[in-house]
Order: C-alpha cells, then sequence, then structure tokens
C-alpha cells in the first residue's frame, strides 16, 4: 500500500526520491532518481544506500538514525555515485520518518534528493531576479518621486498662472474703457469688465452670451465690420494690435479701438478688444467741421457778394467817364443810380454779415416769450411795409410761449412775416398768417404762412443757405433766411418749409424750447 | 469780325454785371447778339427748350456761353454738367465768368469741362479790356466746331 502510494506519488517529481528501510535498503525510487543515478530503478531496488553514496557508512548512518528519531523533515547532504564511473552528484536531501502502515514490519523513510549545482544556479537565478527587482524597483522609487516633483511644479506653475490671470481680470475689471475678451470661432463672450457691462447696460456677467448680439445691436450674424480677419495671420497666429474708431451700435457712443488676438489662460486664441469712449471728442470734432464748413462758405460767400457791388461801382463810375465825353446824360443817369444802388446794397450786406456773425456769440439769457405778443410787435414794425403791400396778417390767440433769447426769436418772427409778404408775386391781397401746430411727435411747430409765389420742393434746403437768392431781381442780400435758421439752429430748433409749388404759396414751420432747460449748453 | 452772325449767351444773376458786359461787347463791337439768362434754371430751359422756352423758335444758338457760378436755383457748375454731358451742348465753348476767386471752383469748372476760366477784374479799365480780348479770342481767332449750328426746335 505504502510503496504504491509513493510510486504514484513521486511519478511526476523532479526530485530524486527514495523509499528506504531504517538500514538504509532501498525499497522503492522514482524515475528522477533513476535518471539521475543512471540506472534503472528496479536495480536500484534492494540495494543499500551506502552502497550508491560516496559519503562515509558512518555519516549516512547517523544521518538515517535522525531522520527516524525526528517528527520533522531532517536537512542533509549525500554524494552519490553514478553508473558513470567517476562521476559523482551532490545532493541536498531530506529525510522525513513515514507513518508505519499495517502491512510494514519496521518504519520507512522517504528521502528526497535535489542536486546541490542545479539548487545553486536556482538561488543565482533567483539571487539575480532579486537583484534585477531591488534595482527596477529603486529606479521606479526614483522615477515615481521625480513625477512627484513634476507635478507638484507644474501644479505651482498653474497656481501662479491663475493668480496671474486673476490679477489681469481685476486691472481690467478697474479700467475706465470697454474690456471685452470672445471666441473667435464661437463669438461666445469669456469676459467683459465692469465698464463695458455698465456702458452696455448689461445685468450679470455676459458671459456665455454671442458677442454680436451683445455688444451690438440689430446684427443678424457676426458684424460685417468685425475685425477678427485682421488680428490673425494665414496660419492663425496672432499678428499684433489693430486700432480703429466705431461708433457702438447699442450706445451709440464712439469709440477709440484696439483689437488684438490673444492665448487665453485655457490656449484658446481669443479676441480682446480694448475701447475707449471718444464720444465727446467726436462730437467736438463734428461740431468744428461744421463751423469750418459754415466758415468757408461764409467766407466764399463774402468774397463773391461782396465783390460783386465793387465791381458794379467801379465799372459805372468807369462808364461814368465815357457817358460825360458822350455828353449821354440819361444814360449818366441811370448809371449813377447803379452806383447808388451797388452801394446800398454793400450797406445792406455789412450790416447782415455784421448781424449774422454776432449771433453765434450773443444769445441773451432765456426767458419766456409769447409767440402771439411776438408776432404782433413784428407787425406793429412793419406797419408801413404791410400797408404799402395792402396785406393783411393774422395771428393766432394765445399760441403756446417758447423759452427763448427773446430779441432774437422777434427778429425770426419779422424776418419771416416780412419774407412771406417780399414775395407775394403778383398777389393783389397778400395774406399771411401766423399760427401754431401740434406735430405727430406731440412738439409744438409755429408757422407763418402766405399766400404768396410758393417755393419748388426742389429749393427747399438752398433758400436757407447764406447769400442764396431765388429771384435774382429781388433786393434781398440772401441772408435773412440763413440768419433765421442760425437762430432757431442755435435754440435746439429746428426750421423747415412746405409749399405746393410756384405760386401756391409757401409756410415756414419751425420749433422752439417750450421749457427753460434746453437752452442751457 | 467774321461775317457770319455769332452768338453769346449770358448766364448771369446781377443786373449790373450782365449791363457792363454787354455794354463792353457793344463799345468793342464784339459779338452780334447777346442773350442774357439771369439764372440757371433759364439758362437750361433756354438750352434744352424747356419751361417758358418750351414753344420759344425765336432762340439764338449760341456759339459761346458766358457762365456766371452762384446763380439762383440752379448755380453755375450744375448748369455746366448739363452743358457737358448733353453730346450736342457739350461741343459749345463754355467759358466761366465769375468773381470767385476760389481754387475748388477753378478745379471744379475744370473737372467738368469748362473750356476757360475767367475772373471778374474789379478795375474797370481792366474789365472792359478783359471783354474786349474775350470776344476777339473765343469769336475771332477761335475755330468753331460747328457751321451751321443750330439749337433743337430754333428755325
Amino acid at each position: 500500500m505504502l510503496r504504491q502510494c509513493f510510486d504514484e506519488f513521486t511519478r511526476l517529481f523532479a526530485h530524486a526520491c527514495f523509499l528506504i528501510s531504517p538500514t538504509g535498503i532501498i525499497l522503492r525510487s522514482n524515475a528522477a532518481a533513476a535518471q539521475m543515478l543512471g540506472q534503472g530503478g528496479d536495480l536500484l531496488a534492494g540495494r543499500n544506500i551506502t552502497e550508491l553514496t560516496a559519503t562515509p557508512a558512518g555519516t549516512v548512518g547517523h544521518y538515517l538514525k535522525r531522520c527516524l528519531q525526528s517528527r520533522e523533515p531532517v536537512p542533509g547532504g549525500l554524494r552519490w555515485r553514478t553508473a558513470i564511473p567517476g562521476r559523482e552528484v551532490d545532493c541536498y536531501c531530506h529525510g522525513y520518518r513515514l507513518l508505519i502502515s499495517p502491512d510494514e514490519k519496521e518504519p520507512v523513510l522517504l528521502l528526497r534528493c535535489q542536486l546541490r549545482e542545479q539548487a545553486g544556479n536556482s538561488f543565482a537565478a533567483l539571487n539575480q531576479t532579486l537583484e534585477n527587482l531591488r534595482v527596477s524597483h529603486h529606479k521606479l522609487i526614483r522615477k515615481s518621486s521625480q513625477l512627484a516633483n513634476e507635478i507638484l511644479e507644474r501644479e505651482e506653475v498653474q497656481k501662479k498662472l491663475a493668480e496671474s490671470h486673476e490679477r489681469l481680470m481685476t486691472v481690467l475689471d478697474g479700467l475706465d474703457a470697454v474690456v471685452y475678451v470672445a471666441d473667435m470661432q464661437t463669438h461666445e463672450l469669456m469676459f467683459l469688465n465692469k465698464y463695458a457691462r455698465d456702458a452696455l447696460g448689461l445685468i450679470g456677467s455676459g458671459v456665455g452670451q454671442i458677442c454680436w448680439q451683445t455688444i451690438q445691436k440689430d446684427q443678424t450674424g457676426p458684424c460685417s465690420f468685425c475685425t477678427n480677419q485682421r488680428l490673425v495671420d494665414a496660419e492663425g497666429n496672432p499678428t499684433g494690435v489693430y486700432r480703429w474708431e466705431f461708433q457702438n451700435t447699442q450706445n451709440d457712443c464712439w469709440y477709440d479701438i484696439r483689437d488684438r488676438a490673444i492665448r487665453w489662460i485655457d490656449g484658446r486664441v481669443v479676441r480682446m478688444e480694448i475701447a475707449t469712449d471718444i464720444t465727446k471728442r467726436k462730437k467736438s470734432e463734428q461740431v468744428l467741421e461744421q463751423k469750418n464748413a459754415e466758415l468757408e462758405n461764409f467766407t466764399y460767400a463774402i468774397s463773391h457778394d461782396l465783390k460783386s457791388p465793387i465791381i458794379t461801382i467801379k465799372g459805372f463810375l468807369g462808364s461814368l467817364v465815357s457817358d460825360a465825353r458822350s455828353g449821354d446824360f440819361e444814360r449818366m443817369e441811370s448809371d449813377v443810380k447803379r452806383i447808388a444802388k451797388a452801394a446800398d446794397k454793400m450797406q445792406v450786406l455789412l450790416d447782415d454779415v455784421l448781424e449774422l456773425s454776432r449771433i453765434g456769440r450773443l444769445v441773451n439769457p432765456s426767458a419766456e416769450l409769447s409767440m402771439t405778443e411776438a408776432a404782433n410787435e413784428a407787425i406793429e414794425d412793419l406797419a408801413a411795409f404791410i400797408k404799402a403791400k395792402n396785406a393783411v396778417v393774422t395771428v393766432e390767440a394765445n399760441m403756446p410761449p417758447v423759452f427763448v433769447d427773446c430779441h432774437r426769436i422777434r427778429e425770426v418772427m419779422q424776418n419771416l412775416i416780412e419774407n412771406a409778404i417780399k414775395y407775394s408775386g403778383s398777389q393783389a391781397e397778400p395774406r399771411v398768417e401766423v399760427g401754431s401746430k401740434v406735430l405727430a411727435d406731440g412738439q409744438c411747430a409755429y408757422f407763418v404762412k402766405d399766400n404768396g409765389i410758393g417755393i419748388e420742393p426742389k429749393f427747399y434746403g438752398k433758400i436757407f443757405g447764406l447769400f442764396e437768392k431765388l429771384d435774382p431781381h429781388s433786393d434781398g442780400t440772401g441772408i435773412g433766411l440763413a440768419l433765421v435758421k442760425r437762430i432757431v439752429d442755435l435754440h435746439g430748433g429746428k426750421i423747415w418749409v412746405e409749399s405746393s409749388g410756384h405760386g401756391n404759396g409757401s409756410t415756414f414751420y419751425f420749433t422752439l424750447p417750450q421749457q427753460q432747460s434746453a437752452l442751457e449748453d | 469780325m467774321s461775317g457770319e452772325s455769332l452768338n453769346i449767351l449770358l448766364v448771369e444773376d446781377n443786373e449790373d454785371h450782365a449791363e457792363l458786359i454787354q455794354r463792353s461787347f457793344r463799345e468793342n463791337q464784339v459779338a452780334n447778339k447777346i442773350y442774357w439768362v439771369k439764372d440757371g434754371e433759364e439758362a437750361l430751359d433756354y438750352l434744352f427748350q424747356r419751361g417758358a422756352y418750351t414753344d420759344n423758335t425765336s432762340r439764338l444758338s449760341p456759339h459761346l456761353i458766358l457762365l456766371d457760378l452762384r446763380l439762383p436755383k440752379v448755380d453755375g457748375i450744375e448748369v455746366l454738367k448739363a452743358i457737358k454731358t448733353d453730346d450736342k451742348l457739350k461741343t459749345i465753348p463754355v467759358v466761366v465768368l465769375t468773381s470767385s476767386e476760389s481754387e475748388k471752383d477753378i478745379r471744379k469748372v475744370y473737372k467738368y469741362y469748362a473750356n476757360s476760366y475767367l475772373v471778374k477784374p474789379i478795375d474797370f479799365q481792366q474789365f472792359t479790356m478783359l471783354m474786349r480780348d474775350l470776344g476777339f479770342y473765343w469769336l475771332g481767332w477761335n475755330k468753331h466746331p460747328f457751321s451751321a449750328w443750330e439749337l433743337p426746335g430754333t428755325q
């Protein structure tokens, strides 16, 4: 039973195994044992291991005795002789005393042997593996500590970057200019400073909104004036600052704008705009331009219209000489008349020009003026002229009052009524009506209406121009309506003319401030 | 002067200047006939047979147009433009005669193909001399591109 178990158990063992009697007789051996000793198992059975070992018999016997007495496996060493003469192998051994089964008369020992050579190799290999493991472990530890450092450094850099980004945002937020950052592809707003939010009347941060919807008004897509294309080159790299001026469509303010593509903290190339409000400058520029144009017109008109009477005077003076020589007294008389008329005209022109030049500066403090009274006063002043022309002037009672430079507005009234009668044409009964009406926008307009020659629509603008006359025969200087317009303009009002065309009369409308505050600047 | 009848269309709003010009021409026996219109609109009506001139068959076909710049209703530049963009009228020499010495006017006038730009001299002597020379040059020395020239609608 035991021997069968041994066969089964040790058959596939890599170690040489022997079942031996307490005296050293081999009862059984496995294939590995046969291979080790170079002899078949059947040749080994029945032989004493002392015959097969080079170890002294006493030592062997002592070892076996120790094995028999011990409950634990007993390590030891044996030197076996192999079938090849002279060849011996050293082995480590473990001897086990097996329990005595009923079919055995005496205790048996199991001897397991391992070649010392093989064992050594294994240890060396094991040692090598251990050494390798130790080295790579060391390396790993070094590497991981390096990585840990790098991660720490990176986190530090990231933190510093975030901090400086935060600082930048704080600085931008405090700037007195519109600053915003938007994605160049999606047009999504990524940052708007406080000034920008206030300027655009935004509630909340505005972040995440689309720039052309939030910053501009009435855009159906990315703005046609978007500067994104100018901020990057063909490869999409930032090219530098692009500077331009624009009147914002959302708040109508003018801005001096600096646009630039920059790399955002998340790595995206984004558009950053910094825009300073130049509305005031722009407005004064416009006023200045307008004044310059006015001045240019004025000089031009003056040089032409003041020169004309001089040419006339000098011309007919020269003519007088030949009239006297030829004795043409009739022509002499008419020439003298022409000279006198031209001189008179020059005087009127100079007076008017002086008057016009005063208008720009001399505005009396505004006061309440009854337009009905102003019209009636004008009629009194023009009484002789009205009577001579057989004209009838009617004035609406209780017209709404105005807050104006009273002296100037009386001038306006007088000018318009005088013009209305002057250009009555062949009308036998010139009629002039002064009144007021409420316009579509609720504003009150005053009007002076006549039944005179009328004005064709194409001349509506021209009649208010300096020295412009529609009728070359009229004795006016072409300053009257320019003066009227100037006074109304200075009050922040508007003046315009309506007429059903030639021969159908015309109506001059004008608006004026009806409250104290309107004239303050 | 040539035996041919040479006509001037004078576009001038200042009555006195028109009289001076006509007197100078008469005294120097410059033009045979001068027709005077008083503003830009009348000048265009005359040339294009419009308005008061629709049925006027006694109009003269001008060989020279003397044009002032600052005119009531339609100003001189507009009249010049209308003349120089009309296939038939553009061959008529247009001499701008004005009191303006502005560079802007001079540039503008030549831009619209005026043939000459003259500033009215203040001095009477010079004024008459200019009128005489102007007449001699444009109606005497100068050759015209038309022999039997007639405005549309004239007889």
